[in-house]
């Protein structure tokens, strides 16, 4: 009887425990920039190394997270409602595009910062960070 | 040495008109919606570049996969890693002609109806699709928008049975971008 017992209870345990693991993995939270450890880069040398050699860049930067300083051509705000920094590059017209997790305030055309953010790539035009954050001013 | 001015004027003048036909978006939208009554599968990428010549009518989307947000992580998760594997294949293009272009006067104010045919590239393979779409012309400055469906088997993208009934046979992708003149 106390064998029964135990055995049903080791049972139950591994179903909760079971249950609690398909639920955390089903409901993982996304990635948060903040917490990862970057990779330094000025954004001149990322869209650099990106439009000399794309396959070699994205296994160094896809999807990793990076932090790029530089300076500011132009900040936008997309549809929704996040800020945009567009960094100058040695190009007259393409760069490095930055996607802020949220909207800021007091970013001038010009100024100097270094924003922390995942990698999407070269899409031919423009490097682009997304879910970024600033590290620099604080 | 006069007539090289009068080259070098005419050159740049040519390039002048050049970079005032065209208008460009960095932050353009594009949508999908891709769940059933089983699951909501929506994704939003608020990144997409898109280039607009007024002038020839070409228009030009370049997408990067990883700039799609998702709901949940493991779904957006799934999304890269099992169907559009963006490890291997980071970016989608679409590179196309507004067909009825000599019926739409994108120098006027106005809004127009637009077929837009060209070729779409998806997980390395490129099609040929011809979509409908609006043009809204205000102040010189276009927006465009577009909504049309596409099946994730025509891109060599494979749904495994234990979730086919989640994911829709037909994705339907919704454009909305804003342009502006290229400085």
């Amino acid at each position: 009887m106390k064998k029964v017992r135990i055995i049903l209870i080791v049972i139950l345990v591994l179903i909760l425990a079971g249950g609690a693991a398909v639920y955390y993995v089903f409901n993982k939270p996304h990635r948060d920039v903040e917490g990862e450890k970057a990779l330094q880069v000025a954004a001149n040398d990322l869209f650099k190394n990106y439009t000399q050699n794309e396959k070699q860049s994205n296994s160094n930067y896809l999807d990793k997270a990076l932090e790029v300083e530089g300076r500011i051509e132009e900040v936008r705000t997309n549809q929704d409602n996040k800020t945009v920094v567009v960094f100058k590059t040695d190009d007259p017209i393409y760069g490095v595009v930055c996607t802020f997790k949220t909207s800021l305030a007091n970013l001038g055309n010009g100024s100097d910062i270094t924003v922390k953010g995942l990698c999407s790539g070269y899409d031919g035009n423009d490097v682009k960070l997304r879910d970024c954050v600033l590290v620099h001013p604080k | 040495m006069k007539r090289i001015y009068l080259f070098a004027i005419l050159f740049l003048m040519v390039n002048a008109t050049r970079s005032q036909d065209i208008q460009m978006t960095r932050t353009g939208k594009i949508n999908f919606h891709a769940g059933t009554a089983l699951e909501d599968i929506d994704a939003a990428n608020n990144e997409v570049t898109s280039i607009i010549n007024k002038k020839t009518g070409e228009i030009v989307f370049n997408v990067l996969v990883k700039s799609f947000h998702l709901r949940r992580a493991l779904m957006e998760e799934h999304f890269n890693e099992n169907y559009m594997e963006s490890d291997k294949y980071p970016k989608s293009t679409f590179n196309g002609k507004i067909a009825n272009l000599s019926s739409v006067p994108l120098d006027k104010d106005g809004t127009y109806k637009i077929t837009v045919d060209g070729d779409i590239t998806i997980h390395n393979v490129t099609k040929k699709i011809s979509v409908p779409g609006t043009i809204t012309v205000e102040g010189g400055k276009i927006s465009a928008t577009s909504e049309f469906k596409l099946k994730p088997e025509d891109f060599n993208i494979q749904i495994p049975g234990i979730v086919s009934n989640k994911i829709a046979k037909e994705v339907q992708v919704v454009i909305d971008c804003k342009y502006e003149p290229r400085s």
